[in-house]
Formats: C-alpha cells, sequence, structure tokens
C-alpha cells in the first residue's frame, strides 16, 4: 500500500541519487582525464545501475499487480535482484577504476609529480 | 586503505568488494534462513530480529564455529568503539582546542582519559536510552549513527578535499546542521513528510549549506603544497 502512493516517487528519487553518484565521480577525477572515453563508462555504469534497480522496482509493482513472480536461486525475482544482481551494478565503476586507473585517475606522471611534492614539502608538514 | 604505493588501489578496491558482498550476503542469508525457520514451525518465534544471528548459530553451528563467529563480533564491536573513542577524544582535546586557540589542551594525556571516559558514558547512554524508549534495533541505531557520520562528514571530506573554493565555515556550517537535524529528529521523534529520514534531510541541507557557506565567504588561501596536489 505504501508503494501504491509513493513508489513512483521513491523510483524518481533513487534514480536521481543515482545520477548524483556518477556526477561526484566524475567530478572526483582531474578535468584533464574526463575524456569521452571515461564519460562513456560513467553513462554504462548509470545505465548498468538504472537496469538493477528498475528491473527491482517493476518486478515488485508487477508482484503486486499479478500476484504472480518468477523465481530465480530460492527468490521472487525481485529479491534476486536485490540480493544477487545490486552487488554487479558497482562491479562496471570497479572496473572502470582498476582497469582504467593510469588513464582516469592516477596517471604514471601524476604519481611522480606526487612523490616529487612529498619529498619536497613532507618533511616541513610533520 | 594504508597503502605506500597509491597504484595498489587498483586491486585493493576490487577485493574490498569482494569481500564486502559476500559477508554482507552470509549475514543476509542469516536473517532470510531465521525467518524460513520460523515460518516453518523449526523454531519458536524471535523475540526481536536482533537475535536471529544467535539463534542461528546456536542452532546451527558447532561450538566452536560459533564460539570463533562470537569472539570475531566483539572483537569487530571493540576495535570500532575504540577507534571511534579515540577519534573523538582526539578531536576534543587536540584539533578543537588547537584550531580555536593555537594549540591543544594542557596535560593532555589526562584529559584524553576523561573525555574517553565521557564519550563512552555518553554514547552507552544515548544507545540505552534509544532502546528503551521505543525498542530501537541496533541496526537502526547503526543506521542512524552513520547516517550522521555521512552527512556530517560526506560534503566536507568527498567534496572539500577536491574543492579549492571549499573554506572553514562551509565546513563548519556543513556539520553543525547535519549533527543539529539528525540529533534533533531522533531526540525529538520527529517524523518527517513521505517517511523521509532525518539522515536525508540532514545530508541534503549540509550539502547545500557547504556550498553556499562556501561561495558566500572569502576562498581559503591554501598552502603551495596543497594547492599543487589539488592540482593532480
Amino acid at each position: 500500500m505504501r508503494l501504491e502512493t509513493i513508489g513512483g516517487l521513491a523510483f524518481t528519487f533513487q534514480s536521481m541519487v543515482l545520477v548524483f553518484a556518477i556526477l561526484l565521480c566524475v567530478l572526483s577525477g582531474s578535468p584533464a582525464k574526463r575524456s569521452p572515453a571515461f564519460l562513456g563508462w560513467m553513462a554504462v555504469t548509470y545505465a548498468v545501475n538504472i537496469l538493477v534497480w528498475q528491473q527491482m522496482y517493476f518486478g515488485h509493482q508487477a508482484f503486486l499487480e499479478m500476484g504472480e513472480t518468477g523465481w530465480l536461486l530460492g527468490f521472487p525475482a525481485a529479491t534476486a535482484w536485490q540480493v544477487y544482481r545490486v552487488w554487479f551494478a558497482g562491479v562496471v565503476l570497479i572496473a572502470v577504476y582498476s582497469a582504467g586507473f593510469r588513464h582516469y585517475v592516477l596517471s604514471e606522471d601524476d604519481e611522480l609529480r606526487f612523490e616529487e611534492l612529498l619529498r619536497k614539502f613532507g618533511d616541513s608538514r610533520d | 586503505m594504508m597503502n605506500k604505493n597509491l597504484a595498489d588501489n587498483r586491486s585493493i578496491l576490487p577485493l574490498s568488494l569482494l569481500g564486502y558482498i559476500v559477508s554482507a550476503l552470509l549475514w543476509i542469508s542469516i536473517g532470510l534462513v531465521m525467518r524460513a525457520v520460523v515460518v516453518g514451525g523449526g523454531a519458536d518465534p524471535l523475540a526481536q530480529p536482533d537475535d536471529a544471528a544467535s539463534t542461528f548459530l546456536a542452532m546451527f553451528a558447532s561450538p566452536l564455529l560459533a564460539g570463533i563467529v562470537f569472539a570475531a563480533l566483539f572483537a569487530a564491536i571493540m576495535s570500532t568503539s575504540d577507534a571511534f573513542l579515540n577519534i573523538g577524544t582526539a578531536a576534543i582535546i587536540h584539533d578543537i582546542p588547537r584550531a580555536v586557540r593555537g594549540r591543544p589542551v594542557d596535560n593532555e594525556l589526562f584529559w584524553a582519559r576523561v573525555i574517553t571516559v565521557v564519550l563512552a558514558v555518553v554514547a552507552a547512554g544515548f544507545a540505552l536510552f534509544s532502546y528503551y524508549r521505543d525498542a530501537t534495533l541496533v541496526a537502526l541505531l547503526g543506521a542512524f549513527g552513520w547516517s550522521t557520520f555521512a552527512a556530517s562528514l560526506f560534503p566536507v571530506l568527498a567534496i572539500g578535499l577536491n574543492w579549492k573554493r571549499a573554506n572553514t565555515a562551509g565546513a563548519v556550517a556543513a556539520v553543525v546542521s547535519a549533527l543539529a537535524i539528525n540529533f534533533t529528529v531522533q531526540l525529538a521523534g520527529i517524523t518527517l513528510p513521505w517517511g523521509i529520514s532525518g539522515g536525508l534531510a540532514a545530508f541534503v541541507t549540509s550539502l547545500l549549506l557547504f556550498f553556499a557557506v562556501s561561495y558566500a565567504t572569502p576562498p581559503p588561501k591554501l598552502a603551495r603544497d596543497i594547492d599543487r596536489m589539488m592540482d593532480i
């Protein structure tokens, strides 16, 4: 009953939270590294996240309306999305971070500059 | 993630995620299994959901395994409590006085011990108050604690450390507003419209104030090394 009154609002809100999270990921990188490829991967990350979320939400809605649901590994479909696949939503982002670390997060030049700054200023901050 | 080599994060992050997935699924499954056992008549209904893990271990695990899990649980509780008491004490007797008057309090060790005990008593009192007022579950108290933590610190740490325009006034406004909203909602038992949690209201307010106050007040003068670090 609660889902009936605020469900749509909750779905929209969570979708916006996902946008917020992806935007924070984009902003956390250096502006110089926000290449079209990086932005594309962030879009893929959002697409996967929103797919999992909409499957959870609309799977539950469909069950409420029809009283029937599919099952996966012991759980109704919507719950199975939540238990097993919500974790998958984060995998794309982690994969981009790990595989694209030198491209999008910290290049070898950046690391050298960081080490140099530590050598130069580190002692003065002890 | 206190690794010396920054590039190690490439492997640490996925491994952390994997560990989190496995442990979370284990704990979720304990709750689901106990629910199924009770519904199936295999066990009496639990007095409260917090009893699920201990009942599960007592019913289905060998005493040795149950003992190891309980020891690990207590170790986790103690290490978390230790860490937060130390952080709180260090902030109260060292960081805040140093920020306000330029030096920490005199006789730091003595006051550190006193404040540690005071913080422990206040935290225990708050937990007992919440429990006896409306039998708040440990999980909900945890959610309140983390929402307070996140609302207070996320804007300051996640954004402030990456944004050169962030300043002291913005950070103070964010932390104070988040703490005030969270504790007021929790202690006064205020129910927000549409079931919105106090933590969310605090988080959004804190975030907006962080930006607004930072923009409305003069930009900070960053030390040269910090400024160059933030360019990387």
